[in-house]
């Protein structure tokens, strides 16, 4: 098990540089940021400078090597915008983009895998139906149009709920309930086909075989065995729900990360937009990895053998 | 209960014959009858089908014409005049014909970007099956790269940074996906190899293009259409999240994700702008769901 | 119509409660997408207590689902659509859930198909076990555990406090089924149903299980309900037994009967085709043909197609039962006769 889990991790590492150094050339393929920050006509000498202070003056790999090396020692760069570090404009928006995202994802985990049960549970019938159905058009609804009309209907029409900002608890009710309900939806599919699939394994026949009560036959029985592949699939939403938060909180006005990353790619600021992709990518594969390891938890299988056949 | 697949036919093309008028029966054959939503699905995909391809036949006017005497007119349904059947945008812009111009884009984009990662990521998974070893190691690697970075903020970077054309973002949005197919279509040419006929026809040597072309490729093909079908509204709603963003189709093209986010700043005095293209995008990619569901299920119900 | 009153034969006269387990006219349909088959056909089973039942059949015969039906165990697609099973003077089939529940694993346990997908993969053998007694029986924690580790012991797995702990997965087929076999005695059971437990496994294995079995059946006291296809388990284990053909019982018999005189000409054609010591048979013949599917169940005698006696009588009609003692009868027009 160890042997496995510093295997993957070593993957993880290795995608990850992987990740930062393609991001570093695609973006280098952009040509010179100078000239889309300073006003045309701006004197050679001038812009000079800054290519010294800036370090784009070197080559291609010597850029790449020192960006490296400073992110090793944890210096990732200064944003061409408001010479700040990049690190502490990020930092600055993180617990808003946290707030947002760990309330969504917390209730519509929750939401999505009792959805998910009870339509499994009650196959066929009219909540499996309704339930599906709603799973279904929650993932085809673009977040971006749900957002403006909860936004018409919340907050122009009846005027329950602010629009934009993030100054009180009231300000997260519409963005995480736009993102939560295609996650919640997709989980909810997930969960319902995972659980079909365990309710037909005959384990489960000799649960009832025993006399255990139905409501013991769910619980300790079927959930824990579902809950193994519903985890993983959970644990790749993660990488949506952060891409879903990017457009929700730009819809929103959310001051948050996400947003932080649209301007930024729309000046072409460097700095801040590596660090954000960096930041994110480290986060999915963690969330990943983490799901490696409580898989190998949750299933016994695994423990033993390495991996899953 | 293994019945057996002859059974199973047999047993279908009773109940066809059962059925009454041609229309039914033809249903029942296409394992259709009963199935309205995948019914009323099918229609709706058909008829935006129709708009894309002939929609600028019906165009009123031609997208781009503004009339500054005529902003923001309402829809006919809501008191508006039938000049503008769907009334006007900020700039007097027809709302029809902009949607007519729009649509056929936004389809445009999604079906060939769903086609460029289905053959991008199928050929991928075939190689990579077929050379396994270090290609193998490889292209999972970068499958690995692919899932840890979410599509739409790797797609946000590269428009804005390389650039923005048309050409540029069918590719963008053509590459998303591209992983799912790629380790579909590997298992599935891994298991064909170890199949009896592939090392039959191959102990005969038969050159592997040709066994390729003819044993295994029409083998996964049908897996590999219902998953593009499956992951085409995702490609539709990625456009269109691009384009409401600003980063995807720019002026003077549009498309519908672009004319919804124009209107997402008149959502007070002109909803219209922003409803109806959502509307459209929504009952789409809500379709083509539904329809992708129904082909799994009928076609292939290994897939998840 | 093939109830059968054995009080109308001059054999002498049986009250119910004789039988530990009655099974009356126990028809089974499943739904399919194909649509609906009959694959139980109004089976009849008496099990004494105390006794063994053997029920032999090929595969898909019915005998699994026979049972599962008696307990309510069918899967969602299947359904009983007549019959009474009389377990300790109650209709299993009309009791409530939870007093189902409360028999289910208490008094009548089942010991499945295939072990090694029975079990619940991600709970160790010692919780399943516990389980059982927890759901039926007041113990402490403690007691629990050491009652299961005596069960493990019982059915003859080596290291019980060890195996306690493991799982599923890292038990062999053999181990897999010693444990669904100590699931089962768990709570002492007065009627114990084994479906197939020698199937899968390999020949010495095989007899361990079958040697377990008959010396807990001594030990606890129970009944048993033997399920295979192999009539040489039945040979060694049965008292009496019952043939299913096709989703019918064809012949009851004590198992010395059936050996010495089977009357079916299924039965007969079975045995023929066993290798055996005390009757001389120039070369084994297996029976012809296949078992029809249930799709293709005919009202008549369903063996007929097969069977080199079959006349003009056999078809159409469902053969009625021929009762020739209070435990053995058939359901033949012309049963294999003995007259030398
Ligand atoms: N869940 C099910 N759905 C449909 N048919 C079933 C199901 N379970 C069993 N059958 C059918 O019932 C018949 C009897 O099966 P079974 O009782 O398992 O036979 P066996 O005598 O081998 O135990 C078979 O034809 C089988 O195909
Ligand atoms: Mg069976």
């Amino acid at each position: 098990m160890t042997r496995y889990i510093l295997i993957k991790i070593l993957r993880s590492l290795f995608t990850l540089w992987i990740v930062v150094t393609a991001v570093f050339f695609v973006l280098r393929a952009s040509g010179d940021p100078l000239y889309s920050i300073f006003s045309l006509g701006t004197p050679e000498a001038t812009l000079d400078v800054f290519r010294v202070k800036w370090g784009i003056d070197k080559s291609m790999w010597q850029q790449y090597l020192i960006y490296v090396g400073d992110i090793f020692r944890g210096d990732f760069g200064t944003s061409f915008f408001d010479g700040r570090e990049a690190w502490d404009i990020v930092m600055e928006r993180l617990p808003k983009t946290l707030l947002l995202g760990g309330t969504t994802f917390s209730v519509s985990v929750v939401a999505g895998v009792m959805l998910g049960a009870i339509a499994a549970l009650k196959r066929g019938t009219f909540w499996d139906r309704g339930i599906m159905t709603a799973a279904v058009a929650s993932f085809s609804m673009p977040s971006y149009f749900l957002a403006l009309l909860l936004i018409l209907l919340f907050s122009l029409q009846l005027r329950w709920l602010p629009t934009a900002g993030a100054s009180t608890w009231q300000h997260l009710i519409l963005p995480a309930t736009t993102l939560g309900l295609t996650l919640a939806g997709s989980i909810a599919r997930f969960t319902r086909s995972a659980m079909l699939e365990v309710l037909r394994q005959p384990y489960m026949r000799t649960a009832r075989a025993k006399g255990a009560p139905y409501w013991r036959q769910i619980a300790w029985h079927a959930l824990p065995n579902a809950a193994i592949p519903t985890i993983t699939v959970i644990g790749f939403q993660l990488g949506w729900l952060i891409g879903g938060s990017v457009v929700i909180e730009t819809v929103f006005a959310w001051p948050g990360a996400g947003r932080l990353f649209i301007v930024a790619v729309g000046v072409r600021d460097f700095a801040v937009v590596q660090l954000f992709i960096l930041m994110v990518a480290s986060t999915v594969i963690l969330a990943n990895l983490l799901v490696d390891i409580l898989y190998g938890v949750l299933d016994p299988r695994i423990s033993v053998t390495g991996s899953k056949s | 209960m293994a019945t057996e697949p002859s059974d199973i036919e047999s047993l279908r093309l009773a109940k066809v014959r059962a059925a009454r008028g041609p229309i039914a029966r033809r249903l029942t054959a296409w394992g259709l009858a009963g199935e309205w939503l995948v019914l009323i699905a099918m229609t709706y995909i058909g008829i935006i089908l129709f708009l894309a391809l002939f929609g600028f036949l019906l165009q009123p006017y031609p997208h781009t014409q503004t009339d500054l005497w005529n902003q923001l007119q309402p829809p006919v349904f809501m008191g508006g005049s039938w000049d503008n059947i769907l009334g006007t945008d900020d700039l007097g812009r027809d709302v029809l014909s902009r949607l007519l111009f729009g649509l056929r884009l936004s389809v445009l984009i999604g079906v060939i970007g769903t086609a460029i990662g289905a053959v991008l990521g199928s050929f991928l998974g075939i190689i990579a099956a077929h050379f396994r070893g270090w290609v193998e190691e490889i292209l999972m690697m970068l499958v690995d790269v692919q899932v840890s970075l979410p599509f739409i903020i790797f797609a946000l970077a590269v428009l804005a940074f390389v650039g923005n054309n048309l050409t540029i973002l069918i590719i963008v949005v053509g590459i998303d996906g591209w992983e799912r197919y790629a380790r579909l279509a590997r298992s599935m040419v891994l298991s064909a190899n170890q199949q009896d006929y592939v090392l039959a026809v191959r102990s005969l040597g038969l050159g592997n293009f040709q066994i390729y072309r003819r044993h295994v490729l029409p083998n996964i093909l049908g897996t590999l259409v219902v998953q593009a079908t499956i992951n085409l509204p995702g490609v539709i709603l990625l456009e269109s999240t691009l384009s409401f963003l600003g980063l995807g189709v720019q002026a003077p093209l549009t498309s519908l994700g672009q004319i919804l986010g124009v209107g997402r700043d008149y959502l007070i005095l002109a909803p219209w702008i922003a409803v109806l293209p959502g509307m459209v995008i929504f009952f789409l990619a809500l379709s083509i769901s539904i329809v992708g569901d129904w082909l799994r299920d009928r076609l292939d119900p290994t897939l998840k | 119509m093939s109830k059968a009153a054995p009080i109308s034969n001059g054999a002498p006269e049986l009250a119910v409660e004789q039988y530990l387990l009655e099974v009356r006219g126990l028809s089974v349909v499943f739904d399919t997408p194909d649509g609906s088959y009959q694959v139980v056909d109004n089976v009849d089973l008496k099990v004494r207590a105390g006794r063994t039942l053997g029920l032999v059949g090929e595969s898909g015969s019915g005998k699994s689902v026979t049972c599962l039906a008696a307990l309510g165990l069918l899967a969602e697609s299947g359904r009983v659509t007549s019959g009474e099973v009389w377990f300790n003077g109650q209709d299993l089939l009309k009791i409530d859930g939870a007093k189902l529940s409360k028999l289910r694993g208490c008094e009548i346990a089942m010991v499945f198909q295939d072990p090694m997908v029975s079990l619940n993969p991600v709970r160790t053998i010692g919780w399943q076990i516990s389980e059982s007694l927890c759901l039926h029986q007041n113990l402490s924690g403690g007691a629990e555990r050491r009652r299961a580790i005596e069960l493990l012991d019982l059915v003859g797995i080596p290291e019980p406090q060890i195996r306690f702990n493991e799982y599923p997965h890292q038990f062999s087929g053999g181990m897999s089924q010693r444990a669904m076999i100590a699931m089962a005695i768990a709570c002492q059971p007065k009627l114990l149903i084994a479906d197939e437990p020698t199937t899968a496994l390999d020949v010495t294995i095989q007899a361990q299980i079958l040697e377990l079995l008959s010396d807990l059946k001594k030990e606890l006291n129970m009944a048993l309900i033997l399920i295979t296809h192999d009539l040489g388990v039945i040979a060694e284990v049965a008292d009496d037994v019952a043939v299913m053909y096709a989703g019918r019982v064809v012949e009851e018999a004590p198992v010395v009967e059936l050996f010495d005189a089977p009357l079916h000409h299924y039965t007969l054609g079975l045995l023929n085709s066993l290798p055996r010591v005390d009757r001389r048979v120039e070369h084994l013949n297996a029976i012809e043909g296949t078992a029809p599917p249930p799709h293709e169940f005919v009202e008549g005698c369903r063996f007929a197609e097969r069977c080199e006696q079959s006349h003009d009588a056999c078809y159409g009609v469902r053969p009625k039962f021929l009762q020739l003692a209070s435990t053995r009868r058939v359901a033949c027009t012309q049963p294999v006769s003995y007259d030398e």
